[in-house]
């Protein structure tokens, strides 16, 4: 008897083997395309996380130091009947004994005269913003520094509190990849009722500060070879809100500006 | 008992017994479970593999899934994009929320149609006072310009309407996704 074990014949079993290479290929070239686009989505969906994480952060803390407050007119304020006072100026930042003082106060890290940040790259913007939502803080301190002092760690932003006491809280990294960070402000001239974009050096006083507008810059991450690596620039604005018309201090806290 | 046909295969529960010296099997009748070797003329005893129509079927099938796999991934990845530009759109919804509170009274004065149709945004320099509509003439420039870089194929369209003292512009973002989506779009209101 002949026992003939019969399998593929050489052209099935080279059709079969070509068919599944071509699948394979296929199968090969989708996953690699599809492991590119999911890198590239994961890196553009932690660019937006970082986005909304970095700008719900910032306005939490500008929304705070962005009351309006009516206050008695300057030329009038030496009065103390309240009667007689007229509600002609608004300040969006503090009063300090009939002087709108700023919100928002910017300098550079390391310069002589300011607070000095540990670990806070030298060069960059430190923003400190004041703040009344919180008993015994006086004011949120955002900066940029690389994580423990690490020059290979990226630069990310951080924020202290700076409290009543003078003492500061703890630091905390707050997202990962900020390069730069700036704010600039929209004044409304009260002579003319015009409106500039300038920053903080070129206002003169805090009367008519419409808004804040912060920039940035964000690293962008994508993790894919080829891709654009550089920094992307991002900015946000946030509008003043009118609240009822107080008197000089009222509704804020007032500390020393440094 | 069975009839065995002639050229009729028959499998040996236990082939292994098969007589060696060549004896024959006779064509009749046979009681199942019995060995009974091995049947002359019959053809040959196969152990046959798999067809290439088999083969054929198999690949479809197993691509098939595959391909389904593959599909649902970029699906996935593809609603992914489209929450992106979501929250780009969101985003850009807000700072236009903002810059109308910086002046409410102006955005009454601004025709919303004119930010979409001109070619230059009004001249206002940074650090110069401008007029208040000049000022935010220009933002609102800066505002569509950054809406149609941050989205695909993005079109703002802004319908005004209202009663003296209190306008309502109707803003609407839309932009083309990703492949397979239709276009996507996202509306808000903005009492002034």
């Amino acid at each position: 008897m002949r026992l003939r074990q019969e399998g593929l014949t050489l052209i099935e079993l080279l059709i079969s083997v070509a068919l599944s290479m071509s699948m394979t290929l296929v199968f090969i070239q989708l996953h690699v395309q599809s492991h590119f686009v999911s890198a590239r989505q994961q890196s553009v969906s932690r660019q937006l996380e970082n986005i909304a994480t970095l700008q719900h952060l910032l306005s939490h803390s500008l929304r705070d130091a962005l009351y309006t407050i009516s206050i008695p007119d300057i030329n009038a304020s030496s009065s103390t009947d309240s009667a007689s006072m007229t509600f002609s100026n608004t300040c969006a930042g503090i009063v300090v004994q009939g002087q709108c003082m700023a919100p928002v106060t910017s300098w550079v890290a390391g310069d002589s005269g300011w607070p000095h940040i540990s670990g806070a790259v030298t060069g960059s913007s430190v923003l400190q913003i004041r703040q009344s939502c919180c008993p015994g803080v006086v004011a949120d301190q955002f900066y940029l520094a690389h994580r423990g002092g690490l020059q290979s760690n990226p630069i990310s932003l951080y924020r202290r509190r700076l409290q009543s006491n003078g003492g500061y809280a703890a630091s905390v990294e707050l997202v990962e990849g900020v390069s730069e960070l700036s704010v600039s402000f929209i004044m409304q001239d009260n002579l003319t009722g015009g409106l500039a974009l300038v920053n903080g050096e070129q206002v003169p006083e805090w009367w008519g500060l419409k808004a804040v507008r912060v920039r940035y810059r964000l690293q962008n991450m994508t993790g894919v070879a080829g891709e654009n690596q550089d920094a992307l620039s991002y900015s946000f604005t946030l509008a003043s809100r009118q609240v009822q018309q107080t008197g000089d201090g009222v509704g804020v806290q007032v500390y020393a500006a440094h | 008992m069975h009839t065995i046909a002639k050229n009729q295969l028959i499998l040996c529960r236990r082939p292994q017994f098969v007589d060696p010296f060549g004896q024959t099997a006779k064509v009749g009748n046979y009681t199942p479970g019995v060995n009974l070797g091995y049947l002359k003329n019959t053809p040959t005893m196969f152990m046959k593999g798999m067809s290439l129509t088999e083969v054929l079927v198999a690949s479809f099938i197993m691509g098939t899934g595959i391909l389904s796999l593959l599909a649902l991934q970029a699906a996935a990845l593809s609603t992914g994009i489209v929450s992106g530009h979501r929250q780009q759109a969101s985003l850009l919804l807000v700072e236009l929320a903002e810059l109308s509170h910086i002046s409410p009274g102006v955005f009454r004065e601004i025709e919303p149609g004119s930010l979409i149709t001109a070619d230059a945004a009004p001249v206002c320099a940074e650090g110069t006072v401008c007029t208040p509509v000049a000022f935010l003439q220009k933002e609102l420039h800066m505002w569509a310009a950054s809406v149609i870089q941050r989205l695909p194929d993005a079109q703002v369209d802004i319908r005004q309407s209202g009663q003296p003292g209190q306008s309502i512009w109707t803003v609407n973002l839309s932009w083309h996704g990703t492949q397979g989506f239709s276009e996507s779009s996202l509306q808000t209101e903005l009492v002034l």
